[in-house]
């Protein structure tokens, strides 16, 4: 499904980049990115979005070479992959509800649909009863998990998650896990980037650690040290 | 999905966009009233020299004078005749006995000039043609239409055509209007783009408060029309509603300065003219504001949406 083929990616007056990439990830698979900051999880989240150019290589999504997309076909593209940003990147002038279905109205879903199934993806985060409340109201925790409501909503093909459990206390971990776990169980392929050791052995997944750049292990069912 | 449900839904938010960015659309909207009573301004001054200049034309006129001896019929028949020259206002006959009347209340303190009347003891004036052109520009073909007449070209029939006494003043008149007209239209230029350069980049300031919304959308699969949309709404409300407080000043404004203008330009004051043309000018500046204010957030927007 996901091919990045001998990718590298290199920026001016920066140390963070990665080199020569092979990494294929099947459909439904559960992948953990993991490596200490600035290893170059982000980067490759990056580029399999199309927000980076590589240096050299080629990302591949379903056959298709992502950086060849046309300017027009990137949104759709986008649409198919959920992502839960490092810093959420959540719609400061939109409220809880809004910011969910602002994805649902720009796929074009009817409001019927929307009125169905915002409260379900708020109440599966437990943040039905902040529906009214804008992202700076929230907590960290929170709002992390308003970012995983908004990447689900439309049932992706991909979902990325970048350090989702950053700010969160272990039982909040536990319950973005859960989510996750629940989502793949559904059939949507996760990629999970963390530093955290404690999930990464608990998930007990794919791991693909990744340090200065370069992917140094690709176990099938790892664990964070082996 | 259907068009009706995504113009209403980018419509929504573009509004909701402008009612919780109150301060950001408080000061856009206060710069696009500053640029729009500036463009107003200058439809005001426009009308004003409109007014005064036409009255100066209107002073102009040519009178064709005919010998006391042509009938008055052939006279009437020309008169008719100039009446279908297009550039022609009007055409007026004053017969001997009119311009001898208006001879003597002209120079009814001139002794000399009753003596000699007396004298002669006959009306030796002639009758006359005043013709009046819509413009002072026209007056030359119009002489040289009047002039092709065989009735004119008889030079039994007209003694005299007064324009060629008046055309250094009617030329002078014709270089100044002609000044007038470039000069306000320069000025007209000048000052929409001025304003839409101001209004340019007060959207920009206000759409770069945005550009972090503006990178998420893009990130999460929203398609520009998503993106750019609301701002364009909200572009094109900032411009109404500029609109609405121009006029709004432009009711005070023409008030104080009604009777200056009236004096100004000869008889026009801009309260009147405000009063009588409210709707009129209510329909462009409004228009202009819209325009300018999705111009503007159009073309502020587009640099964040380029990959």
């Amino acid at each position: 499904m996901i091919i990045f083929n001998s990718v590298s990616k290199s920026y001016k007056n920066k140390d963070i980049s990665v080199h020569d990439i092979e990494l294929s990830i099947n459909k439904g698979e559960f992948v953990t990115f993991i490596g200490p900051s600035g290893a170059g999880k982000t980067t490759l989240i990056r580029l399999l979005l199309a927000e980076e150019k590589p240096t050299s290589g080629t990302v591949t999504f379903d056959g298709v070479n992502v950086h060849n997309l046309r300017r027009k076909d990137i949104p759709k593209y986008r649409q198919r992959i959920g992502v839960v940003f490092q810093d959420y990147k959540l719609l400061e002038d939109k409220t809880v509800y809004e910011n969910v279905a602002f994805a649902m109205e720009m796929i074009g879903k009817s409001d019927a649909d929307i009125k169905a199934d915002v409260p379900y993806a708020l109440d599966l985060v437990g943040l039905d009863h902040k529906g009214f409340s804008f992202p700076h109201q929230l907590s960290g925790g929170e709002q992390q998990r308003l970012a995983i409501a908004r990447a689900i909503i439309n049932q992706p093909d991909v979902l990325i998650a970048d350090e989702p459990t950053g700010s969160l206390d272990p039982e909040g971990s536990r319950g973005v896990l859960r989510i996750l776990e629940k989502i793949n169980e559904l059939g949507t392929t996760i990629i999970l980037a963390t530093h955290d050791r404690d999930v990464v052995d608990e998930l007990h997944r794919r791991v693909v650690r990744i340090e200065e750049g370069r992917i140094i292990r690709d176990s099938k069912k790892g664990k964070y040290h082996e | 999905m259907s068009l009706r449900l995504d113009i209403q839904r980018i419509i929504k938010e573009g509004l909701i966009k402008f009612w919780r960015n109150k301060l950001i659309s408080f000061s856009t909207t206060l710069v696009m009233t500053i640029a729009l009573l500036m463009l107003s301004s200058l439809m005001f001054l426009n009308a004003g020299l409109s007014v005064a200049m036409s009255q100066l034309e209107d002073r102009v006129d040519v009178n064709i004078y005919f010998f006391p001896d042509v009938p008055e019929s052939e006279i009437l028949t020309l008169q008719d005749r100039i009446g279908t020259i297009p550039e022609v206002r009007d055409v007026q006959y004053i017969s001997r006995e009119e311009a001898f009347v208006q001879f003597q209340e002209r120079h009814q303190n001139d002794e000399l000039i009753n003596r000699s009347l007396e004298e002669l003891g006959d009306n030796p004036l002639g009758a006359s043609l005043n013709v009046r052109a819509f413009r002072s520009s026209q007056y030359e073909s119009v002489v040289n239409a009047i002039e092709s007449e065989p009735a004119v070209s008889n030079s039994d029939f007209v003694e005299r055509i007064n324009y060629y006494d008046n055309k250094t003043a009617i030329d002078r008149l014709n270089e100044f209007n002609n000044v007038v007209r470039a000069v306000t239209v320069g000025a007209t230029i000048f000052f929409v783009i001025i304003a839409l350069l101001v209004i340019l980049s007060t959207m920009r300031i206000a759409i770069f408060a945005s550009k972090k919304e503006i990178r998420i959308k893009r990130l999460v699969g929203a398609e520009h029309r998503y993106t750019r949309g609301p701002f364009v709404v909200m572009g094109a409300f900032y411009g109404f509603l500029a609109a609405i407080f121009t006029m709004v000043t432009l009711y005070f404004a023409t008030g104080w300065v009604a009777d200056f203008t009236r004096t100004f330009f000869g008889g026009m004051d801009f309260k009147t003219y405000f009063t009588q043309n409210i709707f009129y000018i209510f329909i462009i500046v409004a228009a202009v504001g819209v325009i300018l204010g999705v111009i503007s957030s159009y073309l502020a927007i587009r640099r964040y949406l380029r990959t």
